[in-house]
């Protein structure tokens, strides 16, 4: 059998709630009407192209193919082209039927030189093909067209990724293609047990979807979940991963990231090797990965291609640094504030002495320069890549070493405010280093008003908030709480490949854990044997 | 979904449900009735601290997976159920307010001294209501992320103090009359009943059989870090200073000086006491909030925890005077209250459940043909 009677996409595929609720118009057997009808469907435009055709063998019976130029393959089209010219003119004397039926078959079974086909019966059906980039053939006298998979265009390579950069590693990242991103990971991992659901989402931009998982490795309940959710969107159009992720996180309010997202095969890889479910979003290289737990924002792909120990040691600077990004500068408004009695006497005549003439009360010099940042951050992010470099020069000198000059700000906060930037770039998420940005600011007015106990109030608020916190149902605080030992393997520190012998528990599937044979450690005995 | 807490968590609650407290006034007053012997008024405490954890560890071993107040209404019939509540809810909604207006006060005298009470006291309270909005769940995996957090800073903190610790202060033993070894560790008895809170946690408990290792494993951390406090004291400072001290834990960390750099660092043992704390108010706070809720069958949790938690914001700045002595009011005014709640009502629970068992059997043969 060469065509496929039930879909117009292979796999499992469904469409999200809310559409195609208006009754569909079936194919007849006149082809104009067939063809108007499409051109109607599809708004007209100069770039829906229709060409006929007429077969010798059949009575000249007059059939058709439309597509949308730009989004076919063009070689793929000329190639169809060809082939079809090519059979119109030849003469079949032992067809048995000469009307559209005949010729219908004759195409699907002898004449298309296109690998994946399928078969529509409706003008929607048919519409919504073209629209994702196939060709449709209608033939006169026949109730029912072909769907080519002819999807193509003009799209970005795969190039090195642009967020999440490593020094050894695959270079390679996401594209805004769905196929070219399913190929990556395909790529990667060769496994008949892989599954690609693939799911529309977005009434006007009818965005494909796809759920990979590993079967047997990821667990159902979660995989259903995932379903569950994405079925439940009703939204006109999703133009980003970004949109399913704020309808199908567990908690609306909350600035911490409850999926993952990366624009990284390997990194996508990894997640679904440990059980993970990933979300592919058509028309962006970032794809989602569900469930995650906190420890997970603080790990790169980078740190399963180095040695465990260098690996251990910059998640522990990582670490630090969200803490340090986050509490600096509360720190040091609230022990100026209010505790000056921790710090020595020198440090404190020192300090004093550069906090003398400041205008400002630590609280807000503090914000004056957060902001002062922020905004530069912000403008560095929008600005031409050319322009770059002068919006650094800007904040550095005329904004941090000016202004200390002018004495409105002491040198001791440029110190502390700088420290604290550089400490968000080290964590590797971006969103999770958001997180951290927004918080900082809420810890320092905790600080500047409270102290100390300001700051520990506001740290007891985000512990019962993160450890109330659930992605996809699986705790977001594990495995420090609830306490998995066995998972504390691969958190803050990451022990040798030999020794993580199980995929992390409570997230894969607990009857399928075991992912490397025993004994592995490489020891001298081996040479010897 | 019924939430689920661990054994370790079941643990680590107990711990900080009784703990924060106990460290906080109790060691200067048991130095004060027991001199140099007080560590040994400690263990005291903590052996009938553990019996105290046993028999409610037994009590909740009785129950079938029902809270409390089914279990109570089950066994006794609806009005003593509602009764027993709506006490046990008053009970901890008062305890509740006097340790948050005991925790202020604190606040005030170590950093805080211009800062209003009032403030003090509406921070505390959202705090805690916020975290018993997350569920039981969630004040059950931070209070053990918070017992990791003292288990790391309690070696630490004896060890930057190692070279303080005089021993020979602690000599002779036994130097004190067994009667004041007896009546100094009786306010840390009174605090260690609090363990009874387990009743309401029990049913939330993935494991209820392991109750009774909870109950006594909490106890014992608890109380072993009474001891130790009473410990480091007596040693750095001796026995005619300490009972001058209102909170000894925190003169004992004052003194720590770390390579001429770092000194005063006794902030940063209180910015951890104040997460256990917090643990404690968030436990205090869920259980008022749970037995009053079930009790009066209301239909918001939510709105029952904000109704409570503006009650106690008022009731905290504004029932006790300005000079409220929080260390006599915690070790002594509120003794009989915690002996009777948490002592002489589990008891009594425990012979009603005797009876009605006995009456349920009867009931069974009966109907049997």
């Amino acid at each position: 059998m060469l065509i496929d009677k039930t879909s117009s996409k292979p796999g499992k595929q469904t469409t999200s709630s809310g559409q195609d609720k208006q009754p569909e118009q079936v194919l007849l057997t006149d082809m104009d009407i067939n063809i108007e009808r499409l051109h109607r469907f599809l708004g007209g435009g100069e770039d829906v192209v229709c060409r006929t055709l007429q077969h010798r063998s059949f009575d000249n019976t007059r059939y058709a193919i439309l597509y949308i130029d730009g989004i076919v393959e063009g070689t793929t089209i000329n190639t169809l082209l060809l082939s079809l010219l090519d059979d119109a003119n030849n003469s079949y004397t032992n067809e048995k039927s000469s009307e559209g039926a005949g010729l219908y078959h004759h195409l699907t079974e002898q004449s298309i030189a296109i690998g994946k086909l399928s078969e529509v019966s409706t003008i929607e059906q048919a519409g919504y093909s073209i629209l994702e980039g196939s060709t449709v053939l209608v033939v006169d006298g026949s109730l029912r067209a072909i769907v080519m998979d002819t999807t193509g265009g003009k799209t970005r390579a795969v190039e090195e990724p642009s967020s999440q950069t490593v020094i050894r590693g695959p270079k390679s990242g996401f594209t805004e293609n769905l196929r070219t991103n399913t190929s990556l990971i395909r790529r990667i991992i060769k496994s008949p047990d892989i599954r690609f659901d693939y799911k529309m989402i977005g009434r006007q931009t009818r965005t494909n979807v796809a759920v990979v998982y590993l079967e047997g490795i990821a667990e159902q309940e979660i995989v259903n979940e995932v379903h569950r959710r994405l079925d439940k969107i009703d939204i006109d159009g999703v133009l980003e991963s970004g949109y399913v992720e704020e309808f199908i996180q567990d908690r609306a309010f909350t600035p911490f990231p409850l999926l993952q997202n990366t624009e990284r095969p390997d990194a996508a890889s990894a997640a679904l090797l440990e059980g993970q479910v990933v979300v592919m979003v058509s028309g962006t290289p970032f794809v989602l990965i569900a469930p995650v737990t906190f420890a997970k924002f603080f790990q790169s792909s980078e740190d399963y291609y180095q040695r465990y120990d260098i690996a251990t040691f910059l998640r522990i600077i990582r670490m630090a640094s969200f803490f340090i990004s986050m509490l600096l500068p509360s720190l040091y408004i609230a022990i100026t504030t209010f505790h000056q009695e921790m710090l020595p006497t020198s440090l404190l005549i020192s300090l004093a002495a550069q906090r003398e003439g400041i205008p400002f009360p630590a609280l807000l010099e503090a914000f004056l320069m957060e902001i002062t940042f922020e905004i530069l951050r912000e403008a560095g992010v929008r600005m031409p890549r050319i322009i770059g470099p002068a919006i650094s020069i800007v904040g550095a000198l005329v904004l941090g070493q000016a202004a200390v000059q002018a004495g409105i700000i002491s040198a001791a906060m440029v110190i502390v405010v700088s420290f604290t930037a550089i400490a968000s770039f080290v964590i590797p998420a971006v969103n999770m280093g958001i997180a951290a940005r927004l918080i900082r600011f809420v810890l320092m007015i905790l600080a500047g008003t409270f102290g100390l106990f300001g700051i520990m109030s506001g740290l007891m608020i985000l512990l019962a908030h993160l450890c109330g916190l659930r992605s996809f149902g699986k705790p977001y605080m594990m495995p420090f709480s609830p306490f998995v030992p066995s998972n504390l393997k691969d958190v803050l520190i990451r022990v040798p490949w030999w020794a993580m012998r199980k995929r992390p528990l409570n997230i894969s599937n607990d009857s399928n854990v075991v992912r490397e044979g025993a004994g592995q450690k490489p020891s001298p005995d081996q040479e010897g044997a | 979904m019924k939430p689920a807490i661990s054994t370790l968590q079941t643990v680590a609650l107990i711990q900080s449900a009784v703990t924060p407290t106990l460290v906080l006034a109790v060691p200067s007053v048991m130095v004060t009735i027991a001199h140099h012997d007080a560590w040994i008024s400690g263990v005291i405490a903590t052996i009938a601290g553990m019996i105290m954890a046993l028999g409610i560890a037994l009590i909740c071993r009785a129950n079938k997976g029902q809270l409390f107040l089914e279990w109570m209404e089950s066994s006794f019939g609806r009005p003593i159920g509602v009764g027993i509540g709506l006490f046990i809810g008053i009970y901890y909604f008062n305890s509740f307010c006097v340790i948050v207006r005991t925790f202020a006060d604190f606040i005030s005298d170590i950093v805080l001294d211009s800062t209003p009470l009032f403030m003090l006291t509406a921070i505390m309270v959202v705090v805690a209501a916020f975290t018993v909005m997350q569920g039981i769940e969630a004040i059950a995996r931070s209070s053990f992320l918070v017992l990791i957090l003292i288990m790391l800073i309690v070696p630490i903190s004896v060890f930057v103090l190692y070279t303080d610790i005089d021993f020979k202060r602690l000599i002779p033993l036994f130097d004190t009359s067994p009667v004041r070894l007896a009546i100094a560790s009786f306010p840390p008895i009174g605090l260690l009943s609090e363990v009874a809170v387990l009743l309401l946690i029990n049913p939330y408990m993935k494991k209820p059989a392991s109750v009774v290792k909870a109950g006594l494993l909490g106890t014992f951390l608890g109380s072993s870090q009474l001891v130790l406090v009473i410990l480091l004291s007596l040693t750095i400072f001796g026995q005619q200073l300490v009972p001058f001290m209102s909170y000894a834990f925190v003169n004992v960390m004052s003194i720590v000086e770390v390579g001429e750099f770092l000194e005063r660092i006794e902030i940063f043992t209180v910015s951890v006491w104040v997460l256990t704390m917090y643990i404690k108010l968030a436990v205090f706070l869920f259980a008022a909030v749970h037995c009053i809720f079930h009790s009066l069958r209301l239909r918001s949790e939510r709105h029952t925890v904000i109704g409570l938690s503006l009650l106690a914001i008022v009731t905290s700045a504004s029932e006790w005077p300005q000079d409220m002595e929080s260390t006599f009011m915690t070790t002594l005014v509120n003794m009989p209250v915690l002996l009777i709640t948490n002592i002489l009502l589990p008891i009594l629970i425990a012979l009603g459940l005797l009876v009605t068992r006995r009456k349920r059997k009867q009931q069974g043969g009966m109907r049997k043909p």
